[in-house]
């Protein structure tokens, strides 16, 4: 899927604090998703060597994804860490390592494994800098493979961004593009805080083009494409879903804008608000279950604002059943939101039927 | 020797006020700090009170039924000096 | 290793933290039943050998991290009495500015890490901590304290399996008080020493009577050294007993006042006083100076941190306290 590198380039990547330091050379590369955060994981170690990973089969299995093949025989034992199959003791330890100045980022092999960790993360890592005043911070970073679309059924294809958002303390990024990857990541290890990249599988393979050293702030939304019709607002691998669908509407002249938040928390509220008013309707998407999911803050937010009188029409939510995902790949796909669902849902808005 | 109230204690994290149920000592008992010397009424449950202090009874002024606020004073013992921490409301202006 | 009993600078110091950690906790038993303390104190009275002895056989730059019923192992670590007690009445000059609460009072600077209001929630951060000393071979070790209820925690065997794998220079030091909250841990362990835990993930493990304050000094030395010549960690089990409820709002269902009485007549300080007055390293005097010393200073700091002006509640100071706000310094 080449559409969404190409608005990339187009657009150009943001360059934020940081952006002059990074390597800067206008090497137009590709790499896939998963070549971009292993290349961004090894110039952080190699800068800083306060940076240093752990978590399941990162060494010599080299991930589960492939996403650090490689790193275990450039940095050795002490900076790619195996752990024993403990995601308590993976986040605490990152947690601890934190607290006492080193950069640790640590791999939960899927982000379902989360809830292995909650208490390390919820009311330890996000919450340590708050109760204490201020006397410490937790500058730890957990990566994650999300989402559906592998056939790993219920307790390895979700999506739980929305738990995260909900808790003061922590940071919450879902790159959609090998670009982002490496930006986000990038300012997720110099954020002092506790930040959760979530990288959906299906996006490993995907092809973008990249620049080395590239940095993208938290809290930034990238317009993808600009359009008149409508808005959609989407995440991660549905930002591509929704640029393909774009593609598609354009042939039909509806004229699409997709915006794609980058970072869940802090989000760019102002950013959404402005693209969703020039238009006037808002179709939102995420592949996360519809009920109590991340668009909903954002459908809020649209709402209580004075976007809320540049509405033509009622916000829409195109979102994932409230289901459990099904193992049968038809099952799977029905699931979560396709590509004809946002063509369908978008046409429905824009032609305001 | 200083006169120290016997408070109403605060029991649990929610209470406010106690009811006051009877005394376990009289006027004129020497007791010691730990020692339980009243039980009181709070969220439905009776709980004892304890001396915080060493001393002899001078006055029991609470009685049965009456509603006190946490921190109320229940009673007062001429405190014999001891090394503790005293009663504390010096330091509390 | 030396004889804390007959050194008389070593005696008077541990008489002066032992006193000052009962004197403390007294102190914030008589101002909540006064309604001047917020929420709910889990108090230590009664185990203070064991936090004394084991920052006793540390060095200033080692690390603890420390549970909800943390005061004493702050006390015992060299915290500010003032900023603590500023800290459980709400005021803005508290160790975390009111924010916190006496479950997570840290002193980053004198190496406390935190206490923690999560069961076995510190365990997991210490470890952590432990690898960042081997990491950046700074030779310091960290000390893990916890209670026999959160020895059951998924937490605690996570933590020390990998403590043992990595040879990590962290010391278990496990406050076995008997209960968890109401739960007696003859019924909550199969076991009879939670100290057989360490063996079983390779690591040696040792019951101590946490009343004694030389036994506890003693042991966390040796685990200490250990640790610090990379040998790994040990699980320290100081037997002890916490003489109040488990927190303000335990009405002691489940034990019995005897059992209390017992206990409290083999009183750690007390009986730390006797090996003193035996070794004859201090003189009576000295022993009633260094309670006094004790009184004294928390009685300085009640009127201190009392006077002191409350956290301010504004929206703003709560949203700027969420999210650390100085880059780390990482290469971006």
């Amino acid at each position: 899927m080449t559409t969404p590198a190409t608005t990339q380039a187009v657009e150009n990547p943001t360059d934020g604090p940081g952006g002059a330091a990074d390597g800067g050379t206008d090497d137009s590369r590709e790499l896939t998703y998963a070549e971009s955060v292993r290349e961004t994981l090894g110039d952080l170690m190699a800068a800083d060597e306060r940076v240093f990973l752990m978590g399941e089969d990162i060494g010599v299995y080299g991930g589960a994804f492939g996403v650090t093949t490689g790193l275990l025989e450039r940095f050795g034992r002490e900076r790619v860490r195996d752990t024993p199959i403990s995601e308590i003791a993976i986040v605490g330890a990152g947690v601890g390592a934190a607290l006492c100045g080193l950069r640790p980022i640590v791999e939960l092999q899927f982000s379902d494994f989360v809830t292995c960790a909650m208490d390390q993360i919820v009311n330890q890592a996000a919450k340590i800098h708050f109760m204490l005043g201020g006397a410490a911070q937790v500058p730890l970073v957990i990566r994650a493979p999300a989402g559906s679309g592998t056939g790993a059924a219920a307790q390895h294809s979700q999506s739980l961004e929305a738990w995260f958002a909900h808790v003061p303390g922590i940071k919450v990024v879902m790159p959609a593009t090998p670009a982002d990857a490496m930006g986000l990541l990038r300012a997720a290890v110099a954020d002092p805080n506790p930040v959760l990249v979530l990288e959906h599988k299906l996006l490993y393979k995907q092809k973008g083009v990249v620049s080395r050293g590239h940095h993208v702030p938290l809290g930034t939304a990238e317009v993808r494409r600009r359009g008149t019709d409508l808005t959609i607002v989407a995440t991660s691998v549905m930002v591509g879903k929704a640029v393909a669908a774009a593609e598609e509407l354009a042939a039909e002249g509806i004229d699409v804008t997709v915006v794609d938040p980058r970072t869940i928390t802090p989000l760019d509220e102002t950013t959404i608000l402005t693209e969703v008013a020039a238009t006037g309707k808002a179709l939102l998407v995420q592949e996360a279950p519809r009920t109590a999911g991340f668009v909903a803050e954002i459908a809020a937010r649209i709402a209580e604002s004075d976007t809320f009188h540049t509405l033509k029409a009622p916000l829409v939510r195109l979102c994932g059943l409230d289901v459990p995902m099904a193992y049968a790949p038809e099952l799977e796909k029905a699931s979560v939101p396709q590509i004809p669902d946002i063509v369908g849902a978008a046409r429905q808005l824009a032609k305001g039927d | 020797m200083p006169e120290v109230p016997i408070r109403m204690p605060k029991m649990s994290m929610t209470m406010e006020e106690g009811e006051f149920g009877s005394w376990m000592i009289a006027v004129g008992d020497t007791i010691t700090k730990g020692q339980p010397v009243a039980v009181v009424m709070t969220d439905k449950v009776e709980m004892e009170v304890e001396s915080e202090v060493e001393g002899t009874v001078t006055r029991l002024t609470a009685q049965e039924g009456d509603t006190i606020a946490v921190g109320g004073e229940l009673g007062y013992v001429d405190s014999a000096e001891d090394e503790g921490l005293g009663d504390l409301s010096d330091l509390l202006g | 290793m030396r004889d804390l009993a007959k050194d008389p600078d070593l005696a008077r110091q541990a008489l002066e933290t032992m006193w000052t950690a009962r004197r403390f906790e007294e102190a914030v038993d008589q101002l909540f039943a006064r309604g001047l303390m917020h929420g709910t104190m889990h108090l230590s009275i009664g185990q203070e050998a064991s936090a004394t002895g084991t920052c006793l056989a540390l060095r200033p730059d080692d690390l603890i991290t420390s549970t909800h019923r943390g005061h004493s192992h702050c006390v015992a670590k060299g915290a500010d009495l003032t900023r603590m007690m500023a800290e459980l009445l709400a005021k803005d000059s508290g160790y975390c500015r009111g924010r916190g609460g006496s479950m997570h009072i840290a002193d980053v600077a004198t190496g406390n890490l935190g206490a923690n209001g999560i069961v076995g929630g510190g365990i997991p951060i210490a470890v952590g901590a432990a690898l960042a000393q081997k990491i950046t071979g700074s030779g310091k070790v960290v000390v893990s304290f916890f209670g026999d209820g959160a020895a059951n925690e998924g937490a605690f065997h996570e933590a020390a399996n990998l403590a043992a794998v990595w040879e990590l220079p962290v010391v278990f030091v496990c406050e076995n008080n008997h209960y968890g909250m109401s739960m007696a841990a003859d019924e909550a362990f199969a076991i009879e020493n939670i100290s057989a835990r360490a063996g079983a993930y390779g690591f040696p493990g040792v019951t101590v009577d946490g009343n004694d304050l030389q036994a506890v000094y003693e042991m966390v030395s040796s685990a200490a050294e250990r640790a610090r010549a990379g040998r790994g960690p040990t699980l320290v089990e100081n037997v002890t007993y916490r003489w109040k409820g488990h927190s303000k709002s335990d009405k002691n269902l489940y034990r019995t006042r005897e059992e209390i009485a017992a206990w409290q007549e083999r009183d750690p300080i007390t009986r730390f006083e006797d090996a003193v007055r035996k070794a004859g390293s201090l003189t009576d005097p000295d022993i009633t100076a260094a309670r006094k010393a004790a009184t004294d200073a928390v009685r300085e700091a009640i009127r201190t941190a009392n006077a002191a002006a409350p956290a301010p509640a504004t929206r703003e100071v709560l949203l700027d306290a969420v999210y650390a706000t100085e880059p780390t310094g990482v290469p971006a």
